[in-house]
């Protein structure tokens, strides 16, 4: 298949990106991966970058509510890729019990975001592969590529830095900051669709339609709806995108519950 | 190939830009029910029409105070199939780091004029800072013609004001188009309540070949047989050194000789490696890894060509755009491409106040932030550059100050 070239500079883009932050933190580097369609595209292109291997950690978030088909995928991939897989697991508040029905800030913050909080510190982590992307929420499209978060995770979004064309970046912070490196803020969805059927990536069979509906984005499975769709191939996924009038992350009530929830759980340190 | 254009929307503060992407994106694109939901509510809330502004000014602080703090970026989908991002910019001057984030991001720019009022200073400011990023593709949108009746006398004013303004810096708009973004006139269709205008609407003129096909067909300045490859960095597979990074221009062939830069050192292209699989060529953009015959030397910063367009220097003339109060006797960290060096401003021959382009003459020994400077750098280290502006990454720069933020923007000349 002749490679499109748009995409092929879009994925140049983000391997210089990736060995960027590979350059200045070799060793306190680590890529967080979903096992959704955006992570999974994240992991090929660390495996691009670095020839075939991924030398960093991979961490997975697990708040135990995944759904089976997330961890089925995780299992078989990790194996076939050879991932240094972590599972970063808030173990404290599960055994409090914390879910969402205590409120779904709540819950994403501290399944989510404290998890992280705690393997950063254990490692001493100083960035972060993340597979954000602009277009999936208004919030994030305000994001950088190399994106400062402060020693309580807080971004300042009133205050970022410059990044000019497509290479400098500031990738230096101080001593206890972080930086959330976003290779593929400027990808959208259906980028990243066509960009899986041209390297013939896996994705969890969850993405596509069953009786009459799939799910536009994954993650747990008690904060996540299908939406209507018949598109049981990545050919009518990407056809699907080219017409739909519903938003990706329609189905994910995390983003819906209160007004500037997205805005407010990311400035707290949410991905 | 999907063709797509990355265009920027500039303007004055409170000159509508946000509005405008707004509703572009909303005319343009299937616009979803959640985005429209969540700012039908938000507007509620804060006792407003809808406003489509919001739909980009997504932080709780920009809808507050009704301007936009930080750069974005929307995709739309034209009618001709023709692909654009509209990189949305704030207006306020002490934004304008975050401007020129966005700005430099693209290809064609959309200058957004009030038309009912005179030419602004950061309207000024701007428009310098499209001509030093060497954005010549622009439209000038005079905006609100609803508030001066959709009058033309009052979109002649304004348009002979811009126009005079855009020669004295060497910047020729393709078009002048008189629009309403809040009503949606003269956006997607010819405006009829603007009958007395016979050009094309805003984004016939973006999705015009005349506009846009000008850009996909600009090539670089660097022949054909040659290529361009910046070492970013070196990693080891079984065992043997690779070099790593982007090819920057050209096509690299199997065997073909090379040289390395800044020593000038003669080597061969012995394998090409694409993920872990070698392969027998590579075109440019491509994140490719090299595997020269002589690997001992090679680290980060060096560029591997097959051209010789290139050249090495410690010494060179450049333009400048200060984002923060510069010193002759200070040392900045120079950064182009994967290169770093330190450098310094060893002259400083012109300098100019961007928000009227005055001339400043320069007696003291350094320049004011916002100020555009033609100077001699000098770097500690020799730099490989190309000296022309559409040579990509190696015909600009950045100077960084102690802090690591940048502190000017540089274009060799």
């Amino acid at each position: 298949m002749k490679k499109n070239l748009y995409l092929t500079e879009l994925e140049s883009r983000s391997i210089y990106i990736i060995r960027e932050a590979y350059w200045q933190y070799r060793g306190a580097l680590a890529l967080l991966w979903s096992m959704g369609k955006d992570s999974t595209v994240l992991v090929h292109l660390a495996r691009k970058a670095f020839l075939g291997t991924v030398p960093i950690p991979v961490i997975h978030i697990d708040t135990t509510f995944k759904f089976k088909q997330i961890y089925d995928f995780r299992r078989r991939y990790a194996r076939k890729w050879g991932l240094d897989l972590l599972i970063a697991r808030n173990d404290e508040a599960l055994n409090k019990r914390i879910s969402p029905s205590q409120g779904r800030f709540e819950c994403c913050h501290a399944l989510k975001t404290e998890a992280l909080k705690q393997i950063v510190e254990a490692r001493g982590l100083k960035a972060l592969l993340v597979a954000i992307r602009r277009d999936e929420h208004a919030i994030r499209a305000k994001e950088r590529c190399f994106s400062l978060r402060d020693k309580e995770f807080k971004w300042d979004y009133g205050n970022q830095s410059m990044e000019l064309w497509s290479e400098h970046y500031k990738t230096r912070g101080n001593k206890e900051s972080h930086f959330r490196v976003h290779p593929l803020l400027g990808w959208r969805e259906i980028d990243i669709w066509k960009y899986i059927k041209q390297e013939k990536l896996p994705v969890v069979s969850l993405y596509f339609a069953r009786k009459g509906q799939r799910y536009r984005s994954i993650g747990c499975e008690c904060c996540c709806q299908p939406v209507a769709s018949s598109a049981d191939s990545l050919e009518k996924i990407v056809s699907e995108l080219n017409v739909t009038a519903v938003a990706e992350r329609s189905g994910r009530v995390q983003d819906k519950e209160k007004a500037y929830m997205m805005q407010k759980l990311r400035s707290l340190g949410y991905m | 190939m999907n063709k797509y254009l990355r265009i920027v929307v500039t303007g004055d503060v409170d000159s509508g830009k946000s509005t405008l992407i707004g509703r572009l994106l909303s005319e343009l694109n299937p616009l979803s029910r959640h985005m429209v939901d969540e700012v039908s509510l938000a507007c509620q809330r804060l006792g407003r029409d809808f406003e489509f502004a919001y739909l980009l000014d997504s932080l709780e602080e920009e809808r507050h105070e009704e301007r936009t703090i930080d750069t974005t970026q929307v995709f739309c989908k034209a009618r001709n199939g023709l692909e654009m991002v509209f990189i949305d910019v704030p207006g306020h001057q002490e934004l304008l780091h975050n401007m020129l984030s966005g700005s430099s991001q693209a290809d064609a720019a959309v200058l957004v004029v009030d038309a009912g009022k005179p030419i602004a200073e950061q309207t000024r400011r701007q428009a310098f800072i499209l001509e030093f990023l060497g954005i010549k593709s622009v439209v000038v949108a005079l905006n609100k013609m609803d508030a001066v009746g959709f009058q033309e006398q009052a979109f002649e004013r304004g348009k002979a004001g811009i126009e005079m303004f855009l020669k004295s810096i060497h910047l020729a708009p393709g078009s002048f188009v008189p629009i309403s973004a809040k009503q949606g006139e003269n956006l997607i269709i010819p405006s009829k309540l603007m009958e007395w205008y016979n050009g094309l609407s805003l984004i016939e003129v973006l999705s015009s070949e005349a506009f846009s096909g000008k850009l996909f067909a600009a090539h670089s300045v660097f022949d054909n047989a040659g290529f361009v490859f910046l070492v970013q960095d070196i990693y080891h597979l079984n065992k043997k050194k690779v070099a790593v990074g982007p090819l920057a221009h050209g096509s690299v062939v199997l065997r073909s000789p090379c040289r390395v830069l800044p020593g000038n050192t003669k080597n061969r292209v012995e394998k090409i490696v694409a993920l872990d699989r070698p392969v027998r060529n590579a075109s440019a953009p491509f994140g490719a890894g090299l595997i020269l015959r002589d690997m001992a030397c090679l680290k980060r910063g060096d560029v591997i060509c097959g051209c010789d367009s290139l050249v090495v220097r410690r010494e060179f003339p450049a333009k400048i755009f200060c984002l923060k109060q510069l010193r002759q006797d200070a040392r900045y960290d120079l950064k182009c491409g994967t290169q770093e060096t330190p450098a310094r401003l060893s002259e400083i021959t012109r300098a100019w106040e961007t928000s009227d382009m005055r001339e400043i003459t320069v007696t003291r020994r350094h320049l004011e932030e916002n100020t555009l400077a033609q100077i001699i750098v000098s770097t500690e280290n020799p730099l490989v550059t190309a000296d022309s502006v559409s040579a990509g990454s190696l015909g600009r720069f950045v100077l960084r100050g102690q802090e690591g933020d940048i502190e000017a923007v540089g274009m060799i000349s």
